[in-house]
């Protein structure tokens, strides 16, 4: 790989992306480092988003989902910083710029407009004070130069988009005022509300009920069609990923463990963690002819590692079934089919 | 109708009428409104609800965290609503709770020995050296070591916490216990461990158990029967493998066609809802899922649907349960024509 | 992050090095505890009896012989000075204690029983509404003036700070599952009360508790200045200030050590409080 000179940084002369592809994380390394201690919460992540496509990002506490979307963000909190990688990213007007360079005012233009956030819980998320027009409005003033009556005609233009009923009433309500569904609504609103080429959503339904979430994805998987945005999907439900991603890639501890398109890795996980998370969840379709006694459901033993107190070699054995001695050294990601690939030693035998 | 007005025989707990209603501010909500279903000794009954079904408050009110407005909750003959509150103390000994949030659940200032030993304690169950072998034992039984009697909560993961939680409940052997969304705030990989676990102790320990839970899929693999709540009413109730495979109401059609589904091909023909869960503060008159149902018709708005057997044990609340009914069996055989 | 905090645990320090890395709580423990050694051990420190008259010596300066000087009675002023570190702070310790009884009391009903918190809550209210100094001579002049009404008044004045803070956490704390978990169990309701929610409130109380110490020190101080604490025979820190007020002028050290003195007290205590509330919140948050 060409090291391109540091003037370069960001110009966009230097850095490639292929034309299909908007996102493409390389490498990625946050680590939180307090005095003596170092939590590595991401290390050495990389995956690519195509345009108009989602890739969902799945995986338990602690295993650094959050901090990943948080990392290309750029809206690490204190002590977390990029430690190496790049993060690669698509500008509107086709220069491709490495966020993890880019100087903090040139990222709060491209935060909001080019690249929008939603969250677990909307209210946090949403100013109490102002309504949600108000709030809407203000992002689009914020980014695009139009006029205050034009940017309410937008404003309700969203809330249609998103499916509020009663748009111009509801432009006039605070956040307090609805419920959590139609709080996500509006935070969709607003993420969307500048057109923005990528979408990160961060357990966007974790918080809402099924009827509920499955208005939610319903109306991304929509939005995506109709806008074409490209959507980075945090969740820990793989039940999620399974509706509404393309591509998965899942973390344990802070690193890939698995990653390829979700057909492939549901199909047949080449991942003992995958396999076992799927294996874990009950089916609500499970064939209910057979009757009799209940069965146990196949627990993954023990619990997730503390990210201070992190084992040697592959961070899932401890609790693998499949653990060989080999597993004292980290395996890397090894491809084992086209688009597929596994961070286990033992992955043919899966 | 079998298990509406009398308490069943094979019911260890039959909740009649429950009703309860929390005065605020901006009105009275109306929490729960004529629950009533029974527990079959040994087995688990599972309530599914969204939040404000009120499945959480029917918890509360039967073990009287809660206190009712209305109805009766029979347990092994004794209506546990007209207890005064000495009578009740010697129940709680046999009706126990499993919280939903391990961490709020247990006292932060106290060793888990003490936590369980509380228990030991108050039902005066067993004192020095016994008292000891029994948190042990204990401990022993929800997977955790003696060793750990010492310690205190935050020195453990959410699914430990639990399994303490669980080991609390288990400490003044009850006969009921009420699990309200045990394995809701834990990671994915551990709640089947729990799941497990609660299966394990209610199979060996011949325990009867209520299971609150907003997972239908859990709640399907764990239970023998399930009450689905909505807006603080029952719509449909009955055996759990009957009410997954041949849903009658169409709210529980659409929750549970609602839940994803961990793989990418299945075949997904989803009823999505439109709008929200109304307020219990202003709850539609009639039918309270008729706002949203997409089979309402003029007639949900004016009567409370009364319930219908649909089966033995299998009823359902929908006035037009019956045609909906027929009409899916004329459209299979359409589909097979 | 990380849901397993077992390593962390295992790494906590224990509370002697915590203490030994917050230097303001250090520096407040060791004068407070000085202070208290002097007071405790005056009768083996003190070079004179407190009371010992000399007319002859009245109003030196300080010196070899008198390290703060002598009073217009020629007593000691050194003397003096550390016994009456010893009432002084037995009326700040007095009050403390009556005030946390009373004010934890208090703050338990309110915050448990919701039929209760009504009443107790308007007269929390009500008490704090009146400048302490004000309730605090009122009471005196009701009770009459003697030590131990001092210190009756200054436990009453200071309740309410106590009862508020009780009474705020206990209304957080009953509503957590652990304690329907005790209600599930049939623990009574004392009990709860006590090993439940007093248990959960130990830090709060002791951080307000050691400012109510300061606090009291200094009102009985101001009630001996003003005429209305314990007789002015009696040397406390303030009824020898009151003494030396007329000299101010002329023997300015008659009110200068025993005001050092005061403020060293009142200071490291505030310090103490300061150090104490940092060192226990950050855990109290974390364990609610």
């Amino acid at each position: 790989m060409v090291i391109t000179a540091s003037s370069g940084v960001g110009t966009g002369a230097a850095l490639a992306l292929p034309p299909h592809v908007q996102l493409k994380v390389e490498d990625l390394q946050t680590y939180f480092i307090q005095g003596a201690s170092t939590v590595k919460s991401v290390d050495g992540v990389s995956f690519s988003l195509s345009r108009g496509q989602t890739l969902a990002v799945v995986g338990e506490s602690g295993s650094g989902k959050s901090v990943t979307s948080l990392t290309i963000m750029r809206l690490l909190a204190h002590p977390g910083r990029i430690v190496g990688g790049r993060v690669l990213y698509r500008l509107r007007g086709g220069d491709v710029v490495d966020l993890a360079q880019l100087p903090e005012k040139r990222m709060r233009a491209i935060r909001g407009r080019e690249i929008a956030m939603i969250f677990q819980e909307p209210m946090t998320s949403l100013n109490p004070l102002f309504t949600v027009g108000d709030q809407i409005m203000e992002m689009i003033l914020l980014h695009e130069s139009v006029s205050r009556d034009e940017a309410r005609v937008r404003a309700k233009r969203m809330l249609e988009l998103v499916e509020i009923p009663a748009p111009e009433r509801r432009l006039d309500q605070y956040p307090h005022e609805m419920s959590g569904g139609m709080r996500q609504r509006v935070m969709i609103a607003l993420a969307l509300s500048c057109n923005p080429s990528l979408l990160i959503a961060d357990e966007p339904t974790t918080a809402l009920d099924v009827t509920i979430q499955a208005q939610i994805l319903d109306l991304l998987r929509r939005l995506q069609k109709e806008i074409g945005m490209s959507i980075l999907f945090i969740t820990h439900n793989l039940g999620v990923v399974a509706e509404i991603a393309h591509e998965v890639v899942v973390m344990y501890a802070g690193r890939v463990v698995e990653q390829g398109l979700v057909l492939n890795v549901f199909e047949r996980p080449r991942h003992p963690y995958t396999r076992g998370l799927l294996a874990c969840i009950p089916d609500v379709r499970r064939d209910r002819t057979e009757g009799g006694g209940r069965r146990l459901l196949n627990a993954i033993p023990g619990n997730v590692p503390s990210a201070l107190d992190l084992p040697t070699g592959c961070a899932f054995a401890p609790r693998c079934p499949l653990v060989v001695d080999r597993c004292r050294e980290l395996p890397p990601l090894i491809p084992v089919s086209e688009d597929h690939l596994s961070r286990c030693w033992r992955y043919d035998d899966l | 109708m079998t298990n509406a007005s009398e308490p069943n025989d094979g019911a260890l707990l039959s909740v009649r009428n429950l009703e309860k209603q929390f005065p605020t501010s901006s009105g009275t909500v109306r929490a729960l409104s004529d629950v009533s279903f029974d527990v079959r000794r040994g087995c688990i009954l599972g309530i599914v609800g969204e939040s404000g079904s009120g499945k959480t408050t029917a918890g509360r009110c039967i073990l009287r965290l809660i206190e009712p407005s209305g109805g009766e909750a029979i347990f092994d003959g004794v209506d546990l609503f007209k207890l005064s509150e000495k009578e009740l103390r010697a129940y709680r000994r046999r009706l126990q709770i499993i919280f939903q949030d391990p961490y709020s659940s247990l006292n932060p200032r106290m060793r888990v020995g003490d936590i369980i030993g509380e228990a030991i304690d108050t039902h005066r169950l067993a004192r020095g050296a016994a008292r000891e072998e029994r948190i042990a034992q204990l401990l022993g039984r929800v997977g955790l070591r003696p060793e750990h009697a010492r310690r205190y909560p935050h020195e453990f993961s959410g699914g430990q916490r639990q399994r303490i939680g669980i080991a609390r409940a288990l400490a003044v052997e009850p006969e009921l216990i009420i699990a309200d969304e045990p394995v809701s705030a834990l990671d994915v990989s551990v709640q089947a461990q729990v799941l497990n676990l609660m299966q394990e102790l209610q199979q060996q320990l011949g325990l009867t158990m209520v299971f609150i839970s907003h997972d239908l899929s859990v709640v399907e693999y764990l239970c023998d029967d399930i009450v689905v709540l909505y807006l603080g009413r029952i719509m449909e109730m009955g055996p759990a493998q009957e009410v997954y495979a041949n849903p009658r109401h169409p709210y529980t059609q659409v929750l549970l066609s609602a839940v994803p589904v961990a793989d990418p091909r299945a075949k997904r023909d989803r009823i999505i809802l439109k709008g929200d869960i109304p307020s219990p503060l202003n709850p539609p008159s009639g039918c309270v899922f008729r706002t949203r149902c997409p089979y309402a018709v003029q007639a949900c708005a004016e009567i409370v649907p009364p319930r219908e057997d649909v089966s033995r044990d299998h009823s359902v609340a929908c006035i037009r349960q019956a045609e909906l009914a027929g009409q899916r069996e004329f459209e299979n055989q359409e589909n097979l024509l | 992050m990380a849901v397993t905090s077992s390593p962390a645990i295992a790494g906590r320090p224990g509370l002697v090095s915590l203490v030994f890395q917050r230097k303001s709580l250090l520096i407040g423990l060791v004068v407070l505890g000085a202070i208290t050694v002097f007071a405790v051990l005056a009768p083996l420190i003190a070079p004179y009896a407190p009371n010992r008259l000399s007319v002859v010596n009245r109003l030196q300066p300080p010196s070899g012989r008198w390290w703060f000087g002598t009073d217009e009675f020629g007593r000691d002023i050194f003397s003096r000075t550390i016994y009456a570190g010893q009432l002084s702070l037995l009326v700040g310790a007095a009050a403390t204690l009556l005030a946390a009884a009373i004010g934890i009391t208090l703050g338990l009903v309110a915050g448990f029983f919701r039929k209760a918190d009504g009443i107790v809550a308007r007269i929390i209210d009500a008490m704090m509404a009146f400048p302490d100094i004000l309730l605090a001579i009122s009471l005196v002049a009701a009770l009459g003036p003697s030590l131990a009404t001092v210190i009756v008044a200054l436990g009453i004045v200071y309740a309410p700070r106590l009862a508020r803070i009780v009474r705020a956490s206990t209304l957080i704390i009953r509503e957590l599952p652990y304690i329907e978990a005790a209600r599930a169990l049939g623990v009574p309701t004392w009990r709860i009360m006590l090993r439940h929610v007093l248990r959960n409130l130990v830090s709060p109380i002791l951080v307000q508790a050691t400012f109510i110490f300061a606090y009291a020190m200094l009102a009985e101080a101001s009630l001996s200045f003003l005429g209305v604490g314990v007789s002015p025979e009696v040397p406390t820190w303030g009824t020898m200030i009151a003494a030396g007020r007329q000299y101010v002028g002329s023997a300015d050290w008659m009110t200068l050590f025993p005001g050092i003195a005061i403020v060293l007290a009142v200071l490291s205590l505030q310090l103490v409080g300061d150090g104490l509330r940092d060192l226990l919140d950050p855990r109290l948050r974390k364990d609610l």
